[in-house]
């Protein structure tokens, strides 16, 4: 019996099977029969006797009730899905899912699972061989999932200090090509975003100056250079210009040159060491170089 | 060249003990501008008695008591500088300055001591300023006994820049050259 034939309303059906049922039955309930008789009168030679007169009485009997075995071997499968479709919708009906849900610990069934071994059976080359990563990434809102993030939080759990303990500094600048780095860098561009008038607010100049030895400064300026060449000599040419000024540097200068040409007559007559003599009172020495740069040089050339 | 070199080596001394040459120049402008104030405000002092007098009194001083005045004249003309700025007209016309020792400026009391033993250098026969020479700190006798010494302190640094600027101005051939050089491209 087919699938395709078994169409049919439902009286029919039941009418059409109601003889094999009965037939069933009555094979059960002679077996059954059958098997008290022989448990109760044992094993003994007129039961057997008896046996061997029974099978040889009910070989007919046998022979019908062997076709009819085979024929509910051949059908039992189609009649059993036919009883299951039948069945299931109200066995399905009829269980709670949740219950059995409920009734299922979960914890124990996981332990009875080996994790690796059904890993290890599992082909995971094969598997994403098979995933197109690319269509994956593309389906993949990535604002969304960014908008969703909350990067304060993360960040407050961040432990920044020991994450930068963790840093080695010293290798990390050591790969940094800083020569790179800086012909990269638009120097104009940034300069001119910055505003230097409010960086320059920011700039304390009185520790900035007190910081600078002015003395030092003033000694590597060649004043000489700076009034030969620009127009400052010009101007004190100008407001300095006059015959007796130039006059009297000329006096001054002539006088002190014989000083000079005394003195060291002086010392030879008086073998003194020039360089050893004081040049002059002590606080108007130790000023003096501010002003004179090339003073002790000269002295000590002119002394030789 | 050895003008030039003789003018910065001016320039180096400044502060420096002054020589015998800057201060005996300096007395001598001192001594001339005292003497000529002096013979000008005698003269003048006869000319106004002359004229205020009915009968043309000429007044003719001993000359003892002239050159008391005088004296008296050449006490304050000194005394009075040195003890203020620590310069007479003829050592700032030579540049040099009256200090105590130790560099600082004077008082009352050096230049008074100083002028008063001035003298000493004419009353040893000279061996008095013999000190401006030999010592080390060009100390003359009443150097000595007042604690002072001279030193330059004309505006050396100035006069070494007015030189500079002298021989670089627009008339000499050196601030001509330079001006040229530094001339941009294309300008005239």
């Amino acid at each position: 019996m087919s699938d395709s034939q078994i169409p049919a309303s439902e009286p029919e059906k039941a009418t059409d099977d109601w003889g094999v049922d009965a037939a069933l039955g009555a094979a059960t309930r002679a077996a059954r029969a059958a098997t008290e008789v022989a448990s109760a009168v044992g094993s003994s030679l007129p039961a057997r006797l008896a046996t061997a007169a029974a099978k040889r009485l009910t070989e007919p009997l046998a022979k019908e009730g062997h076709e009819v075995r085979e024929r509910i071997v051949t059908d039992a499968g189609p009649v059993a899905r036919d009883a299951l479709q039948r069945v299931t919708p109200g066995v399905i009906d009829a269980v709670n899912i949740n219950e059995v849900l409920a009734a299922i610990d979960i914890d124990a069934l996981l332990d009875r699972i080996d994790i690796d071994r059904l890993v290890s059976r599992v082909d995971v080359a094969g598997i994403v061989s098979k995933v197109d990563v690319n269509e994956l990434v593309q389906g993949v809102d990535v604002d969304g999932i960014v908008s969703r993030v909350d990067v304060g939080a993360v960040v407050e759990r961040v432990d920044v200090d020991a994450l930068i303990s963790q840093v080695d500094l010293d290798a990390l600048l050591d790969r940094i090509d800083i020569s790179l780095l800086l012909e990269r860098i638009d120097l104009n561009a940034l300069l001119a975003k910055v505003d230097l008038n409010e960086l320059l607010q920011h700039v304390d100049l009185d520790a900035l100056l007190d910081s600078v030895d002015m003395n030092a400064l003033i000694n590597k300026l060649d004043i000489d250079s700076l009034v030969r060449n620009t127009e400052i000599g010009s101007l004190i040419a100008q407001s300095t210009s006059g015959l007796a000024g130039e006059a009297l540097d000329v006096v001054r200068s002539q006088g002190v040159g014989l000083d000079n040409f005394l003195s060291r007559w002086a010392n030879r007559v008086l073998r003194r060491d020039p360089i050893a003599l004081p040049a002059g009172p002590p606080l108007l020495i130790e000023v003096a170089p501010l002003a004179l740069p090339s003073g002790q040089s000269d002295t000590t050339k002119d002394s030789q | 060249m050895t003008d030039i070199s003789q003018r910065e080596l001016g320039v180096t001394q400044q502060g420096h003990y002054a020589g015998a040459v800057s201060r005996l120049v300096a007395f001598v402008c001192d001594e001339a501008i005292a003497t000529i104030c002096f013979s000008v405000a005698t003269a003048s002092l006869t000319y106004l008695v002359v004229l205020i007098t009915p009968d043309n009194y000429k007044l003719e001083l001993p000359p003892s008591v002239l050159s008391m005045i005088y004296v008296f004249w050449l006490f304050l003309y000194f005394s009075y500088p040195w003890s203020t700025s620590g310069k007479t007209p003829g050592m700032a016309i030579l540049g040099l300055r009256v200090v105590q020792r130790d560099g600082s400026a004077t008082n009352f009391r050096c230049g008074l001591t100083r002028t008063v033993m001035f003298p000493l250098g004419f009353l040893t026969f000279g061996l008095g300023f013999v000190g401006i020479l030999t010592n080390r700190e060009h100390l003359a006798i009443y150097d000595r006994i007042a604690k002072t010494a001279v030193v330059y302190d004309w505006d050396a640094r100035g006069a070494r820049l007015r030189f500079l600027a002298r021989s670089s101005a627009p008339s000499s051939p050196d601030y001509s050259a330079n001006q040229a050089t530094n001339l941009p491209e294309g300008s005239e």
